[in-house]
């Protein structure tokens, strides 16, 4: 049990809000947009690298680690381990995922490399390894947006899951075609580029 | 104090076959020396094992390094990429606690082996992150330290190897060793 609530609570403590997929214009209200984009790993995370044991997993929390990247956002650009509010986006393909207005900045990124438990004891902790991404981004979300490109994010890392070069790309036209299937009728993203916040010296 | 010594040395052999109970074979030229240490005043526990993860590979696993005063090496580490995962030890009353070094990507132990030799994971020191408290082991950085510095502590493991009976077999790593000393 004990396992089970340090699993959840990887994801849930605080209450994190985590946006899987936005399937249909009725997912998200005025006070969040559609995210498109896609995320990229190269080389590839493959399935057999991704380790996820935490014990009895009733809530399928493993979902949301493998294959997928764990992106927190937040209204500031401090770094925090978690937020309230969390994009889960699968990797390698385009994403459509909910976004709050006020969530300007992606905060805390990472691709779940392991995330094992050592035993039952509260005080075992977790074998946890992540491919960190750089971070803090900023989302440019402006007013009367109901839907934004984000760009398709592609990071590449060497063996120790170290992110050695990042590019944006942009692949409008692709993720156009699959915003067209999912929301039909719908006025198309505008086009918003993720942005690498500098810190201030 | 000697015998538990040389039993955690032989321990260290055993697994070195990446979790493995086959002891290391001495003949085997691909195998390097490899070692570093960890300063844990300032820790809750002091360290009694390193665990040296392989990267890159199949499930390669990881090395059990045991620890003399925060000095650790092993003689029998294969060709590939590597770096201090995690760490751990156990304190009278605060139990045994695993140290979390290697989930962010790569840090400053990070080595490749593409050639047999002697190769240096650094002298680091445990620094607590102000505000943390007692439940919380694993908010700490390892910081680089310019002392002990390579040269000391590879006399120290060239006098380990040279007394300890278990590690007699292994000729090879020590004469590395030693050339590798002549260079600093």
């Amino acid at each position: 049990m004990r396992r089970l609530l340090a699993a959840a609570a990887i994801l849930a403590a605080g209450c994190v809000s985590v946006s899987e997929d936005a399937a249909s214009p009725g997912d998200v209200g005025a006070d969040a947009v559609v995210l498109v984009g896609k995320i990229e790993i190269r080389p590839p995370v493959r399935a057999e690298e991704q380790k996820y044991q935490a014990g009895w997993d009733v809530f399928n929390t493993k979902r949301h680690f493998i294959g997928r990247a764990i992106l927190f956002t937040a209204d500031t650009p401090q770094y925090r381990e978690r937020t309230g509010n969390a994009l889960n986006p699968p990797l390698e393909e385009t994403f459509f995922l909910k976004l709050p207005r006020s969530h300007r900045y992606i905060v805390k990124g990472y691709v779940s490399m392991e995330l094992v438990s050592r035993g039952a004891s509260a005080r075992s902790g977790f074998n946890q390894t992540e491919l960190s991404f750089p971070v803090p981004i900023e989302v440019d979300v402006r007013p009367g947006d109901k839907a934004i490109y984000i760009g398709t994010l592609r990071l590449h890392r060497d063996e120790f899951h170290e992110v050695t070069k990042a590019e944006l790309r942009d692949d409008y036209a692709e993720a156009m075609a699959e915003f067209r299937k999912r929301f039909a009728g719908e006025p198309l993203p505008r086009r918003a580029p993720l942005r690498r916040v500098v810190a201030k010296q | 104090m000697k015998f538990l010594r040389s039993l955690a040395v032989l321990a260290a052999l055993m697994l070195a076959a990446c979790g493995g109970t086959a002891p290391v074979s001495s003949d085997d030229e691909t195998l390097s020396l490899v070692f570093g240490y960890f300063d844990m005043k300032d820790a809750p526990t002091k360290v009694q094992w390193v665990g040296l993860k392989q990267y890159g590979g199949k499930d390669a696993g990881t090395y059990s390094l045991a620890v003399n005063d925060g000095l650790f090496f092993h003689v029998g580490i294969e060709p590939g990429s590597y770096q201090v995962d995690k760490f751990g030890g156990s304190g009278f009353l605060r139990g045994d606690y695993v140290y979390n070094f290697g989930g962010k990507g790569r840090n400053t132990t990070a080595i490749r082996i593409q050639k047999a030799g002697v190769y240096f994971l650094g002298a680091h020191r445990y620094v607590k992150h102000p505000g943390e408290g007692f439940f919380s082991p694993d908010k700490f950085d390892m910081q680089p330290m310019k002392a002990p510095t390579e040269k000391e502590l590879l006399q120290r493991v060239i006098k380990q190897m040279e007394s300890d009976r278990d590690l007699a077999p292994y000729k090879r790593q020590l004469r590395l060793a030693r050339e590798r000393l002549a260079q600093l």
